[in-house]
C-alpha cells in the first residue's frame, strides 16, 4: 500500500498468451445412447445414459496439437512456452453431436435428409444430435442452417397436407 | 455443473465491472464533495471517517490525486450500500471499526474524528501483512475494491492512465514507453 502501490497499479504488468486446439471426435458406431427408465427426472420421463469415450485417434491427435501449437508460438517468438494435455470428458467441449444421426436408411438412422424423424413425420429434430459428428469449428451457425432448412421444408409438407 | 448458476454468477461479476464507471460518474457529477461534509448513505459517520483514512493510506496523494480526492469512500459507501452481499457488508463494517478501535490506541487519540490516514496507515498495513489479524477479515477486499474504484474515476481512467478516447488501432511490436508513455492502459 501507499505510493509504491499507486505507482505499480498504473503500470502494466507482466502478460501471457495462451493457444488451445479444437479437433473432431470420430463418429463411433457403437457409441450409444440409452434411456434410463429406473431414474426419472422431475418430471417423470427417464434420464439418458451415453455410453462414449474418446479413443486413439483422438488421444493422437490430442499429443500432436501440443507440439504443433508449441511451434507455432516458438516459430512467432515466444518465450517461456509450457505446454498440457488435460484430462476429457465427453460432454467438456459442448459442441457433442449424435444420437440422432441422419440418414437414407431408417434402420441405421433417425432422421432424413431434412431432420426429420423417419417414423414419426410431424417431428423435426435440428439441435447437434443428426450430425454424427463435426469439424473442429463452433457448430452453432450449422445449426441454425440446417433449422432454417428443416423449417421450410415444414411448412412446404403441410402446404401439401402431408404432416 | 448447474450451467444456469454459473451463467449467472458471470453476469453478476460482468454486471460489478459495468456498473462501476457509471456509478463513478454519478458521483464525479457532485465534485463539491468535501470529505467532512460527507455524509455516508451505508456506513455511520465514524465508520466513513476511517474509510477515508484507509482508501488515502492505500493510495495517498502524490504527483497524482489521493483515492478520497476522486470520492473513491463515496462510491465504496454506496457500493456496498447497493451491491455488496449482506456478509460483505457486515465484514465491511466490523472491518472499519476494528481499524478504528486499533488506531485510536495507537495513536492515543480519543474520537474517531480526529484520526488520519497517518494515524490509520499503520494499522491497515497490519491488517494486510499479518495473516492472524483479528477482525480485520475484509482488509484486502478494501484495498482491491480501492485500486479498482480508483482505476474507475473519469480522471484516472482520461488523465492519469493511457487513454484513447476511439480505440481500436492495433500496433502488434511497439515500444511501451513510446506507445504510452510506459502507462497502462485505462480500462
Amino acid at each position: 500500500m501507499g505510493a509504491e502501490l499507486k505507482e505499480a497499479i498504473l503500470k502494466p504488468g507482466g502478460w501471457t498468451m495462451g493457444v488451445g486446439g479444437f479437433g473432431e471426435i470420430l463418429p463411433y458406431q457403437d457409441n450409444r445412447m440409452t434411456l434410463d427408465y429406473d431414474n426419472l427426472d422431475g418430471w417423470g420421463l427417464p434420464t439418458v445414459t451415453f455410453d462414449a469415450e474418446i479413443r486413439d485417434n483422438e488421444f493422437k491427435m490430442r499429443e500432436d496439437i501440443v507440439v504443433q501449437a508449441a511451434e507455432m508460438l516458438k516459430k512467432a517468438g515466444a518465450r517461456d512456452i509450457n505446454t498440457h494435455n488435460s484430462s476429457y470428458n465427453i460432454g467438456h467441449g459442448i459442441h457433442e453431436m449424435g444420437t440422432a444421426r441422419m440418414g437414407r436408411d431408417p434402420k441405421t438412422s433417425v432422421l432424413n435428409g431434412h431432420n426429420q424423424v423417419h417414423e414419426v413425420p410431424n417431428v423435426y429434430v435440428t439441435d447437434g444430435a443428426f450430425m454424427a459428428s463435426s469439424s473442429c469449428v463452433n457448430p452453432s451457425l450449422t445449426y441454425m442452417a440446417f433449422s432454417a432448412r428443416a423449417a421450410n421444408h415444414a411448412v412446404e409438407e403441410l402446404k401439401k397436407g402431408n404432416i | 455443473m448447474d450451467r444456469r448458476k454459473a451463467l449467472m454468477q458471470i453476469g453478476m461479476s460482468m454486471g460489478y465491472v459495468v456498473a462501476a464507471p457509471t456509478f463513478m460518474s454519478v458521483l464525479q457529477s457532485c465534485t463539491d464533495t468535501k470529505a467532512a461534509a460527507w455524509a455516508p448513505q451505508f456506513l455511520d459517520q465514524d465508520q466513513g471517517t476511517v474509510l477515508i483514512g484507509v482508501i488515502d493510506s492505500i493510495l495517498p496523494k502524490t504527483d497524482t490525486l489521493s483515492a478520497s480526492e476522486v470520492n473513491v469512500h463515496v462510491f465504496l459507501d454506496s457500493f456496498a450500500n447497493e451491491v455488496m452481499p449482506p456478509n460483505q457488508q457486515d465484514q465491511f463494517k466490523a472491518t472499519l471499526d476494528q481499524l478504528a478501535v486499533n488506531a485510536l490506541e495507537s495513536s492515543k487519540k480519543e474520537n474517531i474524528s480526529d484520526l488520519t490516514a497517518k494515524d490509520i496507515a499503520p494499522e491497515m498495513l497490519k491488517a494486510l501483512i499479518h495473516k492472524k489479524a483479528k477482525g480485520v477479515p475484509f482488509a484486502k477486499k478494501l484495498r482491491d475494491l480501492t485500486i479498482w474504484g480508483y482505476k474507475c474515476t473519469e480522471y484516472v481512467g482520461e488523465q492519469v492512465l493511457a487513454y484513447d478516447s476511439i480505440p481500436g488501432q492495433w500496433i502488434a511490436c511497439g515500444d511501451l514507453d513510446e506507445l504510452t508513455g510506459g502507462k497502462a492502459w485505462s480500462i
